[in-house]
């Protein structure tokens, strides 16, 4: 992988991380997960320890942008599985649509079960219509997204050649 | 397997940063120093970057519509203005902040939604503006949380109804002593959004009663008398010393969008002695 390539990828993230938390206070719902999405493309791309690395730096962001999460670094290795697992799952090849979003659908309820989990042991009350919706609309920006976060990465992996 | 140098040294690279996160993880659970500072820092600079993306209703521009576009967006920022004027003004009119100086803010982010629902919040104001760390935050509704961290520009915000926000509460006319809170043996009884209530010793608990915070010393984290809900259910104190119930939070925090930073001063002055049987 490319300086460029990397470079890509953060600046991926933190507008994934950045517009999540905003996009969250103007109680949009249900609210898709875009630092999921980037982590589970570039798992889909790289394979598990591309995925590992991405998912662990997104979830750094997303710990340490305000209001951030209530023990540091639960998110950052929360995500960092998901990548790991995303990446284990990666093809050879061309890869369909389908495939895609039936990994990123699973990743994002697998998240959503581990954060109710937590939340349940903590003892607060958890949604479960909600976490549909929120698996939902994660799997169609994943749809839509996708295609086009690989492409913008072909291309930054192509400029360096040009 | 290319076991190369470099590839070597990149999978060192990922286990010295996976055992990082896993130290922190650790450390900020026992409560050491360090995550504190981290946070800080991450919201010094990143917390400008959310107030800047703050709802305040802009609009893209279009090329040949650009006239009517710009109408309409003043428009639109009137409208929002005025809401939130609205909004405010309503805050500083309502009972809760009644007498208390008020900060004030707009929620500016939300933290990782997940099924628990929304239980840390980010507001646009922060130790320039006088806030500091276990202030009472409310809305005109009620209350709202308490301040968990500050930073210059922004602070973070605990809601009610989140793990770590236990609130001591006075319950109905009688003013039975209660905690109102997560709490893990009736997580399952509750509908999401909804607190647990436990009397601390045998009291009366009804339906419809309404639970305001107790106070706490110099008003910090909760200041007295501030509505937290009403009780929707009562369990039977089977096996227990006291009976729980169910309170619905008198905010909404999902469509919660302007809240105040209660800042009560301390009492400095002496309270004066009074002879009984005098009047």
């Amino acid at each position: 992988m490319t300086a460029t390539g990397a470079l890509l990828r953060a600046a991926l993230l933190l507008v994934g991380a950045v517009l999540g938390v905003t996009l969250a206070a103007r109680h949009l719902a249900p609210l898709p997960d875009l630092v999921l999405v980037v982590v589970a493309s570039a798992a889909l791309r790289s394979g598990p320890r591309g995925g590992l690395v991405t998912g662990l730096v997104g979830g750094w962001l997303l710990d340490l942008l305000p209001p951030g999460s209530a023990v540091l670094g639960t998110q950052a290795l929360l995500y960092a599985v998901c990548g790991l697992l995303v990446g284990l799952a990666r093809r050879p090849g061309p890869v369909s649509l389908v495939w895609v979003v039936a990994v990123i659908a699973a990743a994002a309820g697998g998240l959503e079960v581990v954060r109710a989990l937590l939340a349940l042991a903590q003892g607060v009350p958890v949604g479960v219509g909600s976490s549909l919706g929120r698996v939902a609309a994660t799997a169609t920006v994943g749809l839509l997204l996708v295609p086009v976060v690989g492409r913008l990465e072909r291309r930054s992996e192509r400029r360096r050649f040009a | 397997m290319r076991g190369d140098a470099p590839d070597r040294r990149r999978r060192r690279l990922l286990a010295i940063a996976v055992l990082v996160t896993s130290a922190l993880v650790v450390l900020d659970l026992v409560g050491g120093p360090g995550p504190g500072l981290l946070r800080r820092g991450a919201a010094t600079v990143l917390g400008p970057l959310e107030r800047v993306l703050a709802p305040s209703g802009r609009a893209g521009e279009d090329e040949l519509l650009r006239d009517n576009e710009r109408l309409a967006d003043e428009l639109r920022q009137a409208r929002l203005e005025r809401a939130e004027a609205t909004a405010a003004a309503q805050l500083l009119a309502s009972p809760t902040t009644a007498g208390a100086e008020v900060v004030p803010a707009r929620v500016v982010g939300v933290g990782a939604p997940g099924p628990q629902g929304i239980v840390r919040i980010t507001i646009d104001v922060g130790s320039r503006d006088g806030v500091s760390v276990d202030r009472t935050v409310v809305a005109s509704g009620g209350l709202v949380g308490r301040v968990a961290s500050v930073a210059p520009w922004t602070s973070d915000v605990l809601v009610v109804g989140g793990p770590e926000v236990v609130v001591g509460a006075r319950v109905g006319a009688a003013g039975a002593l209660a905690t109102v809170g997560a709490d893990a043996r009736s997580a399952a009884d509750r509908g999401p959004g909804e607190l647990g209530l436990a009397l601390v010793q045998v009291g009366a608990l009804a339906v419809g009663d309404e639970v305001r915070t107790l106070g706490s010393v110099d008003g910090r984290p909760f200041v007295p008398g501030v509505l937290i809900g009403t009780v929707t259910a009562v369990q039977p104190s089977r096996g227990r010393l006291a009976p729980t119930g169910t309170v619905r939070p008198a905010v909404d925090t999902g469509s919660l969008s302007v809240v105040g930073v209660l800042l009560t001063a301390p009492r400095t002055t002496p309270r004066p002695a009074a002879t009984g049987g005098s009047s």
